[in-house]
């Protein structure tokens, strides 16, 4: 029976009835709130009534779902109908580096930024017809039990325990940074506090009520953050094109930019900042070179900053800024080096045409395949690079925990199949906006917003440069009190937050959108603690350390690592150290290079053995790990090496695609060790696993020992 | 579905022959949808600058098939698929995917 049964149908009624109903509240919630902006409420009032109003809903239907039983705790009680469940998954998925970031890769980088749309839509593709029907139709909920399931032993379920630890735990991090950016823009709390008032809401749902309840939250949250996502978009699609579809509208402002862009490069006021920036960073490069001489000249110089204007009449608010600048230089070696890394890489950005942005339609776009040498080299290299992390975000998609155990959740194997499609059509509804939301952006500030004086610059860009002046901040670096491109700073983090106020539409869009980000965070760091206190709780503790556990104890003992997980995680994301899409991406190819070959060749190949898919797991995991450490700057510092330079790249692939090279390792070795294995030794794969392969191959007996399993 | 001509037949899968043939019907089918994929994951980015030349919609077409088109195909296939496995399944006969709720 392919359709849906009667129990599912009627259940999909009252479900359409529900989210019906709840859309109408959500909409009426910000008409009201928008009826008290015109009557004059201030805007921290409408921020947290934002941030208030809708982690409360959340919460309310955490709680409205909690459960201790074990089948709705781990898989919703695998009754969620295949649009919610594509809803469901679309939260799970869509991060804050999707809502916030996406578009603000594409505004800085134009073309290259598509990279993250392509990887993140295109892994569905391998998702539907390699892995969900059939994790399905195997009746395991998380990854390392099917892995244990179908290769037998300890080691294939340990290393996916661990990796599945390693990847939700990064991603998590970066999700509670976040929801810290997003609460202290909403409301003005600072960074931390933020973070804490975000990370109660997400354990209320996955507290609580485990699978069940966060499913039917992030259907919730993936109500408001679309509502969220296309205001903006159709609004400014309206305001600028007329067009009221954005994809079809914003082709003409692509135009527009492409020859702002040019009138921009050769502008004379543009040319000043730039040969301005480029002394500045020979300045800083040249104090890099020999640190400490350099602090005794700042100090020098601060200090007779300080005694010149001592002697002035009227200038104390000037005597206090040299002060104050005098009070806080570094006092350190180090935290010189550091400051002065950081101006010379800001000059040496600002110094670039367009203040390092990258023509936005034109691919790969500092290269020319007809140019010099040199220019045909970085095309290719450009291109390369791009497909690169095209596949890992692909097969990084496609071997996410937290979104495969998403597909165990639906009613049957049918359901599960048609459900990759609901997900991958409700995450297209925000990837489509996001390119249309960048070009109305860039076309807003390089028309607008660049050639004002700084006497009138908007409001939101004093405020954004005071809560972080790494995300914006302005200089009049030239002296003439008009603001050129190259003076002003946007970090990719505040495109999308910032829009509503960059076009210049109402207060409370701006917070709709915060609270938009806001719910993509939760979503996702939801379903992602509930999958690293599932992967301990049960692939540890039940299935290797203490196989007679009850099941009430191990639902217990679940809730209790969610809580540690999270104030860990919350703990590091306080931190500051994310940088978000950067890290993000590197869970990508981290996942997929540990699960993707010895899932695949799980289903696809009778003959992979343990021995084979462990070896496979463990190299595949430690190629991608190990060109990382061997090339990510940042990640070297962690760890105290030395910076590494660009020629210890292979064929100069980027460290973010490390992926490439760990997916091929891990599946060449499953193959090579299972044949070698299988001739060899005359290996045969015990009777298990043949009857795991076979059940997840045979329609008619769907579902068939999934009661054995609780 | 009496009479079932030899070519149908033969790109269906032959009920009578179980879930061997089904399997194998699967296969291809996620073969050849696969194949899809990877053309188009592998050709737009590779031929992005030379695709700008036509436009679409107002846009470059290298621009368009990396931001709209490409996404498009790629939810087709995903549709395409699961209504085809659907109706391989169907053939089989009935199967208790169904299952009983849990309460």
């Amino acid at each position: 029976m392919t359709e849906a049964s009667a129990q599912t149908r009627a259940f999909t009624r009252v479900l359409n009835r529900r989210y019906a109903w709840y859309t109408l509240g959500v909409l009426a919630f910000i008409a009201v709130l928008a009826g008290l902006e015109y009557r004059g409420w201030s805007r921290t009032w409408i921020g947290s009534t934002f941030l208030i109003g809708t982690v409360i809903v959340y919460a309310a239907i955490g709680l409205g779902a909690r459960t201790t039983d074990q089948a709705e705790y781990y898989v919703a009680g695998r009754r969620v109908p295949a649009m919610y469940n594509g809803m469901a998954t679309a939260a799970d998925w869509m991060s804050a580096a999707s809502f916030i970031g996406t578009a603000g890769v594409l505004y800085l980088n134009g073309f290259a930024g598509l990279a993250y749309i392509l990887g993140w839509t295109g892994g569905y593709c391998l998702v539907a017809m390699l892995l969900a029907p059939y994790l399905r139709r195997s009746g395991y909920f998380t990854l390392p039990d099917f892995l244990g399931a179908r290769y037998g032993g300890l080691a294939p379920r340990l290393i996916g325990v661990g990796a599945s630890i390693l990847v939700c735990f990064v991603y998590v991090v970066v999700q509670i940074y976040g929801v810290g950016l997003i609460t202290s823009h909403l409301t003005g709390f600072n960074f931390e506090v933020g973070i804490f008032v975000g990370l109660g809401g997400v354990l209320v749902c996955s507290f609580l009520g485990g699978m069940r309840a966060v499913t039917w939250t992030q259907v919730s949250q993936y109500i408001v953050l679309i509502i969220a996502f296309l205001t903006p978009v159709f609004w400014l699609s309206v305001k600028q094109t007329g067009s009221a579809w954005p994809p079809l509208g914003y082709g003409q402002q692509l135009e527009r930019i492409a020859a702002r862009e040019k009138a921009l490069e050769h502008d004379p006021r543009e040319l000043e900042v730039r040969h301005l920036m480029a002394q500045r960073a020979a300045d800083n490069a040249r104090k890099l070179a020999d640190v400490p001489a350099a602090m005794a000249e700042d100090r020098e110089r601060l200090t007779a900053e300080v005694v010149a204007l001592r002697d002035q009449e009227g200038a104390s608010r000037q005597l206090q800024q040299a002060e104050r600048r005098f009070a806080t230089r570094p006092q350190t070696e180090a935290q010189a080096a550091e400051r002065y890394q950081r101006a010379y890489d800001h000059a040496q950005r600002m110094s670039s045409p367009l203040a390092g942005i990258a023509p936005h339609a034109v691919p790969f776009a500092a290269g020319d395949p007809k140019g010099t040498p040199l220019e045909r080299a970085t095309y290719q290299s450009q291109r390369l690079n791009f497909m690169a992390l095209v596949l890992c975000l692909m097969l990084g998609t496609a071997a996410m925990p937290h979104v495969l155990t998403r597909y165990c959740t639906t009613p049957s194997t049918s359901e599960a199949r048609r459900s990759v499609a609901w997900s991958l059509f409700f995450i297209a509804l925000l990837y489509l906006a996001a390119p249309a939301l960048a070009a109305m952006v860039k076309y807003e500030v390089f028309t607008d917003l660049v050639g004002q004086p700084f006497s009138s610059l908007p409001t939101w860009i004093s405020r954004w440069s005071h809560l972080d002046p790494t995300l914006v901040s302005v200089e009049d670096v030239n002296g003439d009190g008009l603001l050129q491109l190259s003076e002003l700073w946007l970090g990719g983090d505040v495109i999308v937050l910032a829009a509503p106020e960059i076009g210049g539409l109402p207060l409370v869009v701006t917070y709709l959108v915060a609270a938009g980000g806001l719910a993509a965070a939760l979503s996702t760091a939801d379903g992602l603690l509930l999958t690293i206190s599932n992967a301990l709780s049960h692939d540890l503790y039940y299935r290797v350390v203490n196989p007679r556990a009850r099941a009430i104890r191990r639902v217990m003992l679940s809730k209790f690592i969610v809580l540690v997980v999270a104030l860990l995680a919350a703990y590091l994301a306080a931190q500051r150290t994310a940088d978000i899409l950067q890290f993000v991406s590197m869970a990508f190819s981290v996942a997929a290079s540990a699960f993707f070959p010895a899932l695949v060749l799980g289903i696809f190949w009778r003959g992979a053995t343990r021995l084979g898919a462990t070896s496979g797991m463990l190299i595949g995991l430690g190629t991608t790990l190990g060109y990382l450490l061997l090339t990510h700057g940042r990640l070297r510092g962690l760890f105290g090496l030395a910076d590494a330079g660009v020629n210890d790249r292979w064929w100069g692939v980027d460290p973010v695609a490390a992926g490439v090279f760990g997916v091929p390792a891990g599946l060449l070795t499953i193959v090579l060790v299972s044949l070698v294995q299988q001739w060899a030794f005359r290996w045969c794969e015990p009777s298990q696993a043949q009857a795991t392969v076979d059940r997840m191959r045979d329609p008619r007996r769907d579902g068939a020992f999934e009661d054995s399993l609780y | 579905m009496k009479t079932v001509s030899q070519p149908v037949r033969r790109l269906w899968g032959d009920p009578r022959r179980g879930t061997h043939h089904y399997w194998a019907r699967i296969r291809g089918l996620t073969a050849v949808l696969l194949g899809i994929w990877l053309a188009i994951t592998l050709l737009v980015p590779w031929f992005a600058r030379d695709l700008n030349a036509w436009h679409v919609a107002g846009m470059p077409l290298g621009l368009w098939m990396a931001s709209q088109g490409a996404i498009t195909l790629y939810l087709g296939l995903i549709v395409v698929y699961a209504l085809v496995s659907d109706l391989l399944e169907r053939r089989l006969g009935p199967t208790p995917s169904d299952r009983a709720w849990h309460d």
